[in-house]
C-alpha cells in the first residue's frame, strides 16, 4: 500500500485548466505507481479571499466525490478570512475532508491560527502546514520550523504536519524535534540521499510520512528519496502509508 | 536493458553531513539498481584548493573498477591545461567538468580558453554544472546561478567537444531545445529533473530523446529519485535504453586526439 499526504490541484491566474491537467496527471501517476490513496488540497494564489478559497475548495470535493477511494481532501484555509471558521466547518462537517491545509498567508503560529487549531483539536484532524526555508526568496509569511514549534507547544493537543521537512531539513527539523505533536512530510523538490537518515534520527521513522506535492513535483522526486532511505521494511511502510493512516483515520469524516 | 550512471559523485559535500560519500555506498548503490557503469567526480574537487589532491583520491577509489573519472577543472587556477594534462596522464579520465558558479568565472569568460584547448587536445567531452544545491538552501555560501541565456551562450565557445549540461531542470532544458536538437555536441542529463510530474515525457516533446543521458548526482542525491524518472516514464523502452546507456556510449567517443 502507498499513501501520498501531500498532493495539489493548481489554479493559475483564475483559470480551471491547469486544474483540470493536474487531474488526468495524478490518476496516471497513481495508476503507474500503484498509490491507494492521496490526501489533496487545491491552491491558487497567495493571499486567497474568501470566493476564491470557497471555489478552491470545491474543487477539492468534487474531486474527492469523483474518485472516493482515492482522494481525500484537506480545506485549504486563508486565517485572515473572516468566514474562515465556516469554511473550516463547511470543509470538515458537509465535505468530509480529513485535515486542514494551511500555506503563507499568515505563518502558522499567528493568533489568528489559534481557533482553527482549537477546531482541529475537537474534529480530530490534522493540520498539513507549508513550511518551507530559503537562503533567497522567502515569503513574508512564509512558516519555518520554529514557527511550527511554537503552534505545537501552546497546542500540544493539535496533530501538525510540516511539510517539506522544512525544505532544508537540516535547519528546520531541529526546533520540532522534540514535540510529538508534530509529523513532517517530505514531499517537494528536494531530494538528497541523505535527508531521510538525518530525518529519522531526529524525529524516528513514525514521524514521517510520505507526500509528494504532486504534480508540480515530480512523483519519482520523493518516491525515489522512500524508496532509497535506509529503512527496514517495517519502517518503510510505516513511512509510505501506516503513520499516515494511524494520523488521519482518527479524523476522517469521509 | 545496459544502465551507465554519466554524473556520480564521491566525497563530502561541505555543508551538511554526508552518509554516503565513499566507493562502497555508490557501487551499492549502482548494482542495486542493475547499474554497470559510472563515470564519477569528487566533491572535494570542487572546493579543496588544489584540486589534483582529490583527484588522486578519487583515482585511488575507482582503480580497477571500470568506471570513469571526471575530473574538476578551475579554470582560474594557474595553468588548467597542466592540470588536464596531468590528469588525462595519471588518471585517463574520461571528461571534464566545470563548476563556473562556484569558481567565479562567466562561461564566456577568457579564462576558459586555455581549457577549451585543452579539451580539443585530448578530445575530451566537457561537463557543465549548472548548479551542486537548490539556491534556496545555500545560506552559508551562495553561489551565483547560470541562466538560460548564459547556457545557451556556452554552445558557441564550445564547438568541438561534446558538451553535457548538469543539473539543468527540465524546463531549462526545453527552454534550450532548439540549440540542443540543432547541435551535435550538446547533450543533458537527467539529474536536475524535479518536475513537473510526467517531466520527462513533455521534455521529450521537444528535445531529442538521443540527447538526454542518465545521470543521478548520487551521492549527492537520492539515485532512485532519478532513476525513476526514466524507467517510470511512459515513452518506449528503446528511448529508455537510449537515455540509460546507449547515448553515453555515443558521448564518450572520444575523437582522435590532436
Amino acid at each position: 500500500m502507498l499513501i501520498d499526504m501531500h498532493t495539489h490541484l493548481w489554479v493559475q491566474d483564475g483559470s480551471r485548466e491547469t486544474a483540470e491537467e493536474n487531474k488526468r496527471t495524478i490518476l496516471k501517476t497513481c495508476e503507474n505507481f500503484q498509490v491507494d490513496r492521496i490526501y489533496l488540497s487545491s491552491l491558487g494564489s497567495y493571499y486567497p479571499d474568501e470566493e476564491e478559497i470557497r471555489c478552491l475548495n470545491r474543487m477539492t470535493y468534487d474531486f474527492m466525490r469523483e474518485y472516493p477511494e482515492l482522494v481525500r481532501g484537506y480545506c485549504y484555509l486563508n486565517p485572515r478570512n473572516p468566514d474562515t471558521m465556516e469554511e473550516l466547518r463547511r470543509g470538515i462537517e458537509e465535505y468530509g475532508m480529513s485535515g486542514v491545509k494551511l500555506w503563507v498567508a499568515t505563518f502558522c503560529d499567528d493568533p489568528l491560527v489559534n481557533p482553527i487549531a482549537e477546531q482541529c483539536i475537537r474534529y480530530g484532524v490534522p493540520l498539513l502546514i507549508h513550511a518551507f526555508y530559503k537562503a533567497d526568496g522567502q515569503l513574508e509569511f512564509e512558516s519555518l520550523g520554529e514557527n511550527v514549534e511554537n503552534l505545537a507547544n501552546r497546542y500540544p493537543e493539535a496533530k501538525l504536519i510540516m511539510a517539506h521537512l522544512g525544505a532544508n531539513c537540516y535547519r528546520e527539523l531541529r526546533p520540532v524535534r522534540d514535540c510529538p505533536n508534530v509529523w513532517a512530510d517530505f514531499s517537494g523538490s528536494i531530494f538528497h540521499s541523505d535527508d531521510l537518515a538525518y530525518a529519522k534520527k531526529l524525529l524516528g521513522a513514525k514521524r514521517l510520512l510520505f507526500g509528494t506535492d504532486m504534480p508540480g513535483i515530480a512523483f519519482h522526486v520523493s518516491w525515489g528519496q522512500w524508496m532509497s532511505a535506509d529503512f527496514t521494511p517495517e519502517e518503510r511502510e510505516m513511512v509510505g502509508w501506516k503513520n499516515a493512516l494511524e494520523l488521519f483515520e482518527g479524523g476522517d469524516k469521509a | 536493458m545496459t544502465k551507465w550512471d554519466v554524473n556520480a559523485f564521491l566525497g563530502h559535500w561541505p555543508f551538511r553531513k554526508c552518509r554516503y560519500t565513499a566507493w562502497e555506498h555508490l557501487r551499492g548503490e549502482h548494482e542495486k539498481n542493475g547499474i554497470s557503469k559510472g563515470f564519477v567526480s569528487s566533491v572535494q574537487s570542487v572546493f579543496w584548493n588544489d584540486p589534483m589532491e582529490a583527484e588522486e583520491e578519487l583515482a585511488q577509489a575507482l582503480q580497477g573498477s571500470g568506471y570513469g573519472q571526471v575530473c574538476t577543472a578551475n579554470p582560474r587556477l594557474p595553468h588548467v591545461d597542466r592540470f588536464i594534462a596531468e590528469a588525462v596522464e595519471r588518471f585517463d579520465v574520461k571528461a571534464v567538468r566545470i563548476c563556473p558558479t562556484y569558481h567565479g568565472y562567466r562561461l564566456d569568460d577568457a579564462c576558459l580558453e586555455p581549457l577549451g584547448r585543452a579539451l580539443v587536445q585530448y578530445g575530451l567531452p566537457l561537463y557543465i554544472t549548472v548548479q551542486l544545491e537548490d539556491p534556496r538552501m545555500n545560506y552559508v555560501v551562495s553561489p551565483r546561478t547560470m541562466d538560460v541565456e548564459e547556457l545557451r551562450a556556452a554552445a558557441d565557445v564550445f564547438t568541438q567537444v561534446n558538451v553535457l549540461y548538469c543539473f539543468l531542470q527540465a524546463g531549462d532544458a526545453a527552454a534550450m531545445a532548439d540549440l540542443i536538437n540543432g547541435r551535435d555536441n550538446l547533450y543533458v542529463e537527467t539529474s536536475g529533473f524535479r518536475g513537473p510530474s510526467c517531466c520527462l515525457e513533455s521534455l521529450l516533446g521537444q528535445v531529442d530523446g538521443r540527447k538526454i543521458l542518465y545521470g543521478s548526482a548520487y551521492t549527492l542525491y537520492a539515485m532512485q529519485s532519478s532513476l525513476g524518472c526514466v524507467e517510470r516514464a511512459d515513452v518506449p523502452d528503446m528511448v529508455k535504453r537510449q537515455i540509460l546507456a546507449e547515448n553515453a556510449a555515443r558521448f564518450f567517443q572520444r575523437p582522435s586526439a590532436l
